[in-house]
């Protein structure tokens, strides 16, 4: 337990308290956005309810920034720096290296939802009943499982620029494509059902129906569910028949 | 410690480790010598179990390599080392001491490696020899018995060497046993127990190094004299000489015999005669038939 504790703190430190990348991309550029688009390009010509529902775009936005963009690399870095061999010649097992990431991703989401919130909150003047708050909140939180095993996936690439060019290959086509930029109605039909099949889309509708009491789609619940079972396997999958290249 | 037979390493049709027999006892300082790509890093990574051999057996310390609890008696410096660039020192020794059941004080390990100004430096504005020093640190965390090196001296400054070696000496004395690669066969020729030379996959040499200086009886020896240097090259066992003024340099095959012969003229002709036994590199270039790698730097012995 003192080993996880101390990776966890040391990964933190090293992961995200002073990695400029993550607070800029993560944290400060969908902040950015969310003020771009509700302040300063709509200003005092857009609804309660747009305020609303793009502060749960932006927050799924940086969510899939956490957990596809920087959680994927640093994976690869961890491994290209040495940590999983590190590791590996000593008597501790991966399990607490692994065990330390979901930890400390844990909490990065949970701080990332929290920050977006407050700034989304205190910027626009947006109320909520406390318990709409925390839903919303612990949905997102909990609906973040499958863009991380996406970033897991990606880290198996086992190179720097195919993990670059495979993060931004997906990640954003998937904020496109889920209406986290715009509405997804916008888009041509055939557009519509994909996008409405891809793993982020459910995750921000279920978000978008909490935080203006819409009736939630079970479908939605269905497809993050499916989602979450495919990308265990390719996981496990991927760990078993690739872990010659992780050392 | 160490219990290897008929160990076979190959990689695709590749031969690199052709057999090997090896048995290494508490105590000892094993100097793996090679030239590169003779399979010396491979020889540790099987022994680490990085790699899995193609045929043969490896038994560390009575278990097979890649068991994780004995992993608490054993440290590794590798060549592949890059430790973490946003911690700090101090940080990354904490996180890596954590590893172990009984690991040393964090506070030895700065001194172990020369790195206590430099605790709270963060990794990424170390030097590259400070880095190295790191990487030894990290090794000796879990106070290991059976300690493998690398090229542990790669990138250490003159005096970062030095210190280095004494550390290596102290744990000599202390009992460790200690697997050690180096280019810098000076240093191998003074702090190993047993050297082993390897080349084309097989162990050339298994010994300490007085015995294989006797089976080698090149020597160089000079001398003052009068005599023209002719006189001296006719001899057979004198494979090359040079002249400054009086003084006379022999590289010679045979040392006794050149003494001998030197002896019948020796306070007439030949005064003042030094003898100096070949050394380590000097072997090894024999050995590898004259070829010697640009990074086995006889010559650079700053480092003692």
């Amino acid at each position: 337990m003192k080993t996880v504790m101390t990776q966890t703190k040391m990964d933190f430190k090293r992961a995200y308290l002073r990695n400029p990348r993550f607070a800029f991309f993560s944290l400060l550029m969908p902040i950015g956005f969310y003020l771009l688009f509700t302040k300063v390009m709509n200003q005092g010509l857009v609804s309660a309810s747009f305020n609303l529902q793009y502060m749960v775009s932006m927050t799924t936005y940086s969510l899939i920034l956490s957990n596809v963009f920087t959680l994927s690399t640093l994976l690869y870095n961890d491994m290209r720096e040495g940590l999983l061999a590190l590791i590996n010649l000593s008597p501790t097992s991966k399990a607490t290296y692994y065990t330390a990431k979901l930890l400390n991703l844990g909490v990065i989401n949970g701080l990332t939802i929290i920050v977006i919130f407050v700034v989304a909150a205190l910027s626009n003047q947006l109320q909520l009943a406390w318990t709409t708050w925390l839903l919303t909140a612990g949905w997102l939180w909990l609906a973040s499982l499958p863009l991380c095993l996406l970033g897991i996936s990606i880290s198996f690439l086992n190179d720097d620029n195919q993990i670059q060019l495979a993060s931004n290959l997906l990640a954003f086509p998937l904020a496109i494509l889920s209406g986290l930029w715009w509405p997804l109605a916008m888009m041509p039909k055939q557009v519509q059902a994909i996008g409405q099949h891809l793993p982020v889309y459910p995750i921000n509708q279920i978000a978008q129906s909490i935080v203006l009491k819409k009736t939630v789609h079970f479908a939605d619940y269905g497809v993050t569910l499916g989602w979450t079972v495919i990308l265990v396997g390719l996981v496990v999958y991927l760990n078993h028949y690739q872990k010659g290249a992780r050392h | 410690m160490i219990d290897i037979q008929q160990l076979k390493m190959q990689f695709d049709s590749q031969v690199v480790l052709a057999g090997l027999d090896l048995t290494v006892q508490p105590g000892e300082i094993i100097g793996l010598v090679g030239a590169n790509g003779a399979g010396k890093s491979t020889l540790i990574n099987l022994m680490l179990g990085r790699l899995t051999p193609t045929q043969g057996q490896i038994r560390i310390l009575g278990e097979q390599p890649n068991e994780k609890h004995h992993f608490n008696q054993v440290g590794a410096m590798t060549q592949g080392d890059v430790p973490l660039a946003r911690l700090k020192v101090i940080e990354e020794l904490a996180l890596v001491r954590s590893y172990y059941q009984t690991p040393l004080p964090i506070e030895t390990l700065l001194t172990l490696a020369d790195l206590t100004e430099h605790a709270q430096k963060l990794v990424s504005q170390l030097s590259g020899g400070q880095l190295r020093r790191l990487s030894f640190a990290l090794a000796m965390a879990g106070n290991p018995q059976l300690l493998f090196l690398d090229e542990p001296t790669v990138g250490m400054d003159v005096g970062s060497r030095q210190k280095f070696w004494q550390q290596i000496d102290c744990l000599k004395k202390q009992g460790k046993t200690i697997i050690l690669t180096s280019h810098y066969l000076e240093e191998i020729e003074h702090i190993a127990t047993r050297i082993l030379i390897l080349k084309a996959g097989e162990f050339q040499y298994d010994g300490d190094f007085a015995t294989l200086q006797r089976q080698f009886k090149d020597a160089q020896v000079s001398f003052t004299t009068t005599e023209p240097l002719d006189r001296f090259t006719q001899w057979s066992a004198v494979t090359s000489a040079s002249q400054d003024g009086a003084k006379v340099t022999l590289q010679v095959s045979d040392s006794d015999q050149v003494l001998a012969q030197l002896a019948s003229l020796l306070n007439t002709k030949v005064h003042d005669i030094r003898i100096q036994a070949s050394s380590l590199a000097d072997i090894y270039r024999e050995i590898m038939g004259g070829i010697i790698d640009e990074d086995s730097d006889d010559t650079n012995k700053n480092g003692f």
